[in-house]
């Protein structure tokens, strides 16, 4: 017992350390793109603790981000607060907006959330770009933000943020909180028989789900230095939904991979063609790099269904068996 | 008379969807499974009615059925028979990735500027029908579309594999018990899934020949959506839904003008909210049996 936790603080250590010297090894290009990673990190974070543990499908968090980094750049430009200061106050924003969503969604279920969630996904940037809210939101055009920062610091920042919302998120899933949302995802009869409020949680979950969104949709409009409506688009919440489930639903360490995915997939598909591939094909041509994706998307979706978190139950789970098993005991 | 005409337009649209949401709902209903690639098998159907546009255009609805039906039992045996006991989230992504690899190899294929699809252009003709001018196409979609529908419920409720559908749909669970073979009964939802997306293929590109490889995915979504609001637990409803969505689509589209056009979706899904929030089943659904507490 022992051992195991101190090899367990020892490699915590070891990988924070690595951790905060890596941006300067990589340079400030790669550190902002790791930035970013950490920003989808936060996000399918929390949409995890939405739909992994309780069990809510929601396409729709792109649509919490936005109201995060909008708070965010109004925030830094109407009032001159450091941007910095102006992420919490986003997350908390996105929050409120979470629970006043998810107070009529405690109406739909399955399938009907989902569809409007995505309503939420799909109205977002006519919301923004609408007449009345131009004087706040400045339209198609946007919010420029007074300051655009190093990757070395987007990285810094992101990542303190990501590992102290990590351990929230960490100590929301192991207590009275988190079994109560497991218990909403298994059986909502069951649970709410054994003294489970399925309305306070369901839209305590839809509340921490999108603070953990908004804190996320900040950092991205920091990283950009602006926001607009289109920063913020559709297809934003369908591949935060994409890295829950390749991350695994219900597992808080996968969330890394589905974070890795979403950031370095995508962009860099034909070098992933390029890497695998044994035949010469042009993998930059038009539609290629696209086609790598899909694929890439449907075998891992088909070869690990239960995602990065499932993988590594099943990998770590006989090795920690055996570290916690006493001498002896039976 | 234009009031008239553009209600017959529409009425011929919303048969489409109506095909497009029986399409839909008969596979959420033995699987629980949103099949959002549904549209890419139509898209399928138009390349290849474009593919064979030499040919004469029996062959070519022929093999656009047999192409988009055997996608349809392929992607049910390859993509989804697998991800059966997986979470509604994977299953999920797993069909938004399947249409997006299917969207992304039409891309790869025959490039995005889109290619015309002539067959059976001979229906863009119109006939004077006391003052109103109706094309052939409108009639045959209104025609094909009713037949249609007739052939699925005949299917569902006179033959014993309908009987076994609906047995599937009603508790799977059950239905197993009793002797419903699982997987035939899958495919088969598939295979007729598949014999309605070749139909909205062909009555599809015959309206709008421009066949593009993201034709599917409008079809898709604004189907869905009528499937969700008109009630997805039932055929009906769901059939019902999709014809109201094609229908007000069509009226819709022809009131606004071009600067609130850009406003539709967003009108249309925040119409969406609403009627989920008023009325959670579905806009069609009765009264619910048994009161759930929240």
């Amino acid at each position: 017992m022992r051992l195991a936790w101190g090899l367990r603080v020892a490699a915590v250590a070891a990988a924070g350390l690595s951790l905060a010297i890596l941006p300067f090894l990589v340079g400030d290009y790669r550190a902002f793109e790791l930035g970013r990673m950490g920003i989808f990190f936060i996000a399918i974070l929390g949409l995890n603790l939405l739909t992994g543990y309780t069990g809510q499908v929601s396409i729709g968090h792109g649509a919490f981000m936005a109201v995060g980094g909008y708070t965010s750049a109004i925030l830094a430009t109407r009032c001159g607060v450091p941007d910095y200061l102006t992420i919490p106050l986003g997350g908390l924003t996105a929050g409120l907006a979470g629970l006043l969503f998810g107070i009529p969604a405690l109406r739909l279920r399955g399938l009907y959330l989902a569809l409007a969630t995505f309503g939420v996904a799909v109205a977002m940037p006519s919301i923004a770009k609408h007449d009345r809210l131009e004087g706040l939101t400045k339209g198609t055009t946007g919010i420029n933000l007074p300051e655009l920062h190093s990757g070395t610091w987007l990285y810094g920042v992101t990542w303190a943020i990501a590992a102290a919302l990590f351990l929230l998120a960490f100590a929301i899933v192991n207590s009275r909180l988190g079994r109560a949302f497991r218990a909403l995802r298994d059986s909502e009869v069951a649970a709410s028989s054994m003294g489970v409020n399925p309305a306070a949680y369901k839209v305590a979950a839809f509340g921490i789900s999108s603070f953990y969104a908004g804190v996320a949709g900040s950092l991205y409009a920091l990283s950009n230095a602006y926001v607009n409506p289109d920063v913020y688009f559709v297809s934003l919440s369908l591949f935060l939904l994409i890295g829950a489930v390749i991350g695994g639903l219900g597992s808080l360490t996968g969330v890394i991979a589905g974070a890795a995915f979403v950031q370095f997939v995508p962009p860099n598909a034909s070098s992933i063609l390029d890497a695998v591939s044994p035949f010469a094909v042009d993998s930059r041509a038009p539609g290629v790099p696209s086609v790598i994706l899909g694929a890439a998307l449907v075998l891992v979706v088909l070869l690990a269904p239960t995602g990065a978190g499932g993988l590594l139950r099943r990998i770590s789970a006989p090795l920690m068996g055996r570290l916690y098993t006493r001498p002896g005991g039976g | 008379m234009s009031t008239l005409q553009a209600l017959v337009d529409a009425v011929a649209l919303g048969s489409i969807y109506a095909l497009v949401a029986v399409g839909i709902g008969l596979v959420f209903g033995v699987l629980r499974l949103i099949n959002f690639a549904y549209g890419e098998l139509i898209t399928a159907g138009a390349y290849t009615l474009w593919v064979l546009r030499s040919l004469p255009a029996v062959v070519a609805i022929l093999a656009c059925f047999a192409v988009v039906v055997s996608l349809s039992l392929l992607l049910e045996r390859v993509a989804f028979r697998p991800l059966r006991k997986a979470t509604p989230a994977t299953m999920l992504i797993a069909t938004f990735a399947v249409s997006y690899l299917l969207q992304s190899i039409y891309l790869l294929v025959f490039g995005s500027l889109g290619n015309s699809v002539s067959t059976l252009a001979g229906l863009q003709q119109a006939v004077d029908l006391g003052g109103l001018r109706i094309r052939w196409i409108t009639i045959v979609s209104l025609a094909c579309g009713s037949l249609l529908l007739i052939g699925t419920a005949i299917l569902l409720g006179r033959t014993s594999i309908g009987l076994h559908m609906r047995a599937a749909a009603t508790d799977f669970q059950t239905a197993r018990v009793l002797g419903v073979r699982a997987n035939r009964v899958i495919a088969f939802a598939f295979l007729v899934s598949g014999v309605l997306a070749a139909s909205v293929s062909v009555l599809f590109t015959v309206q709008n020949s421009l066949v593009t490889p993201d034709l599917g995915v409008p079809i898709t979504i604004f189907a869905l959506v009528g499937v969700v609001v008109g009630g997805l637990d039932r055929l009906w409803t769901a059939t019902l839904g999709g014809f109201a969505i094609g229908f007000a689509y069509s009226l819709l589209g022809d009131k606004l003008s071009g600067e609130a056009r850009v406003y539709l979706p967003s009108l249309v899904f925040g119409l969406v909210i609403v009627v989920l929030l008023l009325r959670p089943g579905g806009l069609f659904a009765g009264q619910p049996r048994s009161v759930e507490r929240v």
